[in-house]
């Protein structure tokens, strides 16, 4: 059942870059495999995008993960950025607008576009 | 227990969230609930069912308890727990927690937490089925003032109460130590007046403290209230009257009644 409603995806771009696709639900029960993934990518030197346009729902526990994953990211030297393009489900674009995390985590339309109020690319 | 309403029970853990979140939402579109309302719901079910998972029970799940009712434009949903209430941690709390709550108050038309030690804890939320019914809409926010306003009955109450505001707030304006005495001595003069004259037996002051000066408000007050507060206002210890600590002494009235305006500044006026 969980496997049916939510993936993680992770693709690997070069040697510094990688995107996080969230599909499905994501709560609580997949917050630590979510935290886990940024982890690693972020250990391995990357800047990561967390794109969040194929997912439906995403509870408080997964914008703790990704607010502690930027939170090592910067201590690591490397970028955490949202990709919330305009296809995003209106539950998630709200949740993220309410608790402010859109203003704590840099968010851009498109994976491969800079995020907003930022004029360097991932690198 | 009405056609209309759900109870649903299982354990304590992670992965039956997303089961209790469904049940609730698929009752909620049986009812029309308006999607967005749906999509609010789910949140605010996942955050109370989340809370219930994370704190309530120490080592092992326990019993997760939900209702959903309906009632007239609304469903009320209400998720309960047998464990040790809500407790602060100082440390290892994720920022979940954080989010979660303020996430209920932001987008439940109501909710309400209660029990405590011993009692487990009961999340009731309520949402709105139509569109215009679950709105929080934008609440006007009532005026608000810079002084601090004190509202409480007349009597012996009012006087530790009133020293305590007025020494912070003079401390705050950056008075001299002798002025800050003065305002002290001031403020036990007005409680030691508030005995009578105002409505409805409630003693009101609003004192401001900034730039150097504080400036203590007193009423509103019945007609004439206010300069016979200002008569009573005497200050046997020093021999004198309230013109001898205050720079100003005034009476302002306005739609609401008659005040009595006391100033006091960083000089002495004597």
């Amino acid at each position: 059942m969980a496997a049916a409603l939510n993936r993680i995806e992770v693709e690997r771009r070069g040697d510094v870059a990688a995107t996080v696709r969230l599909g499905g639900e994501h709560d609580l029960s997949s917050a630590d495999e979510l935290t886990g993934r940024l982890d690693e990518l972020i250990a391995e030197g990357r800047s990561v995008v967390v794109d969040l346009a194929p997912t439906t729902f995403v509870d408080s526990s997964i914008l703790a993960a990704l607010l502690e994953g930027r939170k090592r990211s910067s201590e690591a030297g490397v970028e955490l950025t949202l990709s919330m393009p305009p296809v995003t489900a209106p539950a998630v674009r709200r949740v993220v607008e309410i608790t402010g995390l859109g203003a704590a985590v840099p968010t851009r339309e498109e994976p491969d576009e800079p995020p907003a109020g930022e004029g360097e690319p991932v690198r | 227990m009405s056609s209309e309403d759900l109870q649903l029970a299982v354990l304590s853990r992670a992965e039956n969230v997303a089961v209790v979140r469904h049940a609730v939402a698929g009752l909620a579109e049986a009812l029309d609930m308006h999607p967005a309302g749906v999509d609010d719901l789910k949140i605010i079910v996942t955050e109370a069912c989340m809370n219930v998972v994370v704190h309530a029970y120490e080592d092992e799940a326990g019993p997760l308890e939900v209702k959903a009712v309906h009632e007239g434009d609304s469903l009320v949903v209400t998720v309960a727990d047998h464990g040790s209430g809500f407790r602060p941690r100082a440390d290892g709390e994720r920022d979940s927690l954080r989010l979660g709550l303020p996430l209920i108050a932001a987008l439940a038309s109501q909710f309400e937490i209660s029990g405590g030690p011993g009692h487990g804890t009961r999340v009731t939320m309520q949402m709105g089925l139509t569109e215009d019914g679950d709105a929080p809409a934008v609440q006007a926010i009532p005026d608000a003032s810079e002084a601090t306003e004190i509202k409480m009955p007349t009597g012996e109450l009012v006087a530790p109460v009133l020293s305590r505001v007025i020494s912070v707030l003079a401390a705050r304006a950056d008075l001299p130590v002798d002025r800050l005495s003065d305002a002290v001595l001031l403020g036990d003069a007005v409680s030691a007046g508030t005995g009578t004259g105002f409505p409805d037996g409630t003693a009101s002051v609003a004192v401001e403290g900034e730039d150097g000066e504080v400036v203590v408000r007193v009423g509103p007050l019945l007609d004439g209230g206010a300069e016979k507060l200002r008569e009573r206002m005497q200050l046997p210890e020093l021999n004198g009257s309230i013109e001898s600590l205050a720079d100003e002494v005034g009476v302002e009235s306005d739609g609401d009644g008659e005040h009595l305006v006391l100033r006091i500044g960083r000089a002495s006026s004597t």
